[in-house]
């Protein structure tokens, strides 16, 4: 990857182009993820391979991984995007995507259906849809930390570099995410019962 | 959580060691204290209990695919590479053999999927089997090496060539019958057994012309017909011919 950087930066276009097919996948599921809209994830995207190919000569390969890098710049241009949207976010995002007494009939039959379920794609499709909006329902400093180490796998070094937070700090926000990710679809669960 | 010192540990470590908890990298005696301290401290309890509902949940979630679209639009908005070329490296990419074919010969072959056109196709293959059915060519039996080809072809060329003679000589035969009806109709000399007896004079000058007679096809005849018996019963007709 720091030979791609450095080709790119050189100004071969080719580089520049494996560069963007090797993280797209990777920066546009931050983006759905914390954004909760793939429209907007999309936009978010491209803006943020925009601000890379143009701050690319200042990457510097020392402070740390290049994949780190861009996650800081991803969620860096998350939190901007977060703040200018604060006031068009509607503060329920679960109630808007439909009917709330199906989201949780399918949350309870997948609590209560212990063996296999001939609707079990339809299920799981909907598990992750409800996890979705629950992620939607988190604080952005628990979401980000909750995406970054459950979904994108990294470690809590990296994102405590990304998040420019201490590592205890990453950890315990990571936990209070997931907690209350946790507490947001079992309350989901006993409105349903 | 408060500050409580439960079995050595304190709820504040406990928040700490969690994650390593979930991820399982406590080992010895900080595992057995963590444990301990779960049993027996109930909010930390609850607590563990949240987060572990909580990674069963995330697990769940997988991996969304960016829209194809994407890179394209990445790559111009930045690199400014143009946008068929980009176009064309992600569909080359992301496609089958099948669809970049398709995408090669559908716009050629486009017209031959209308309809007027399969009708032509249609008209023309039934024409062709019928000419070579009239021709007494049969696929099945055609020996396609270029020798046998044209040796059919000139055969064939034989056959055509010989049923149209024999058709113009079927029409020239035609003609030389009716021609030989008229010239049998115009000249009554020729039927010998059937004359009587020439009692006028104007029997025997038809007599001694036949040649004229055989000449007066275009002229209009008025035939006075006169029958009558003979010795022999026979019915004898006689034509006497008035020439205007």
């Amino acid at each position: 990857m720091h030979g791609m950087v450095r080709r790119c930066v050189a100004g071969d276009a080719a580089a520049w182009e494996d560069i963007v097919r090797g993280m797209n996948r990777r920066i546009y599921n931050i983006c759905y993820r914390f954004s909760g809209s793939a429209t907007d994830a999309e936009d978010l995207t491209q803006e943020v391979f925009i601000k890379i190919y143009r701050t690319l000569p200042s990457f510097n390969q020392e402070k740390a991984s290049f994949t780190t890098w861009v996650t800081t710049v991803t969620r860096n241009l998350l939190v901007d995007h977060f703040r200018k949207t604060k006031n068009d976010r509607a503060t329920d995002s679960i109630d808007d995507r439909g009917s709330e007494d199906d989201e949780r009939q399918a949350l309870s039959q997948q609590l209560e259906d212990q063996g296999p379920s001939p609707e079990t794609h339809m299920e799981r499709r909907e598990t992750r849809e409800l996890v979705h909006a629950a992620l939607q329902k988190l604080s952005p400093e628990l979401r980000e930390a909750v995406i970054l180490r459950d979904l994108q796998d990294m470690d809590y070094r990296e994102i405590a570099l990304a998040l420019k937070v201490p590592e205890g700090t990453v950890k315990s926000r990571i936990n209070r995410g997931r907690a209350e990710l946790a507490r947001l679809l079992q309350r989901t669960y006993k409105q349903a019962t | 959580m408060n500050g409580e010192n439960k079995n050595g540990m304190q709820c504040s470590e406990f928040d700490l060691l969690l994650a390593d908890a979930i991820d399982r990298q406590l080992t010895g005696e900080q595992l057995s204290r963590f444990e301990q301290h779960q049993q027996s401290c109930q909010p930390c309890s609850a607590m563990f209990a949240d987060v572990k509902a909580g990674v069963n949940w995330l697990e769940q979630v997988e991996e969304v695919e960016p829209p194809r679209h994407l890179v394209h639009n990445i790559l111009v908005a930045t690199s400014g590479v143009t946008e068929r070329v980009a176009a064309k490296v992600e569909r080359h990419e992301r496609q089958s053999l099948g669809d970049r074919l398709r995408e090669i010969f559908v716009p050629v072959f486009a017209p031959m999927f209308t309809r007027r056109f399969a009708m032509t196709a249609a008209g023309a293959f039934f024409s062709v089997t019928l000419a070579l059915n009239a021709g007494g060519i049969k696929l099945s039996k055609l020996d396609f090496s270029p020798r046998n080809l044209s040796r059919t072809y000139y055969a064939t060329e034989e056959r055509a060539m010989k049923y149209y003679e024999q058709i113009g000589l079927v029409y020239e035969i035609e003609s030389r019958v009716q021609e030989l009806r008229r010239a049998a109709g115009a000249a009554p000399d020729k039927d010998d057994n059937k004359k009587p007896p020439k009692k006028n004079e104007s029997d025997k000058s038809q007599e001694n012309e036949p040649e004229r007679h055989e000449q007066n096809y275009s002229q209009t005849v008025n035939e006075l017909i006169e029958a009558h018996l003979d010795d022999s019963g026979i019915g004898i007709i006689a034509r006497q011919r008035r020439i205007s």
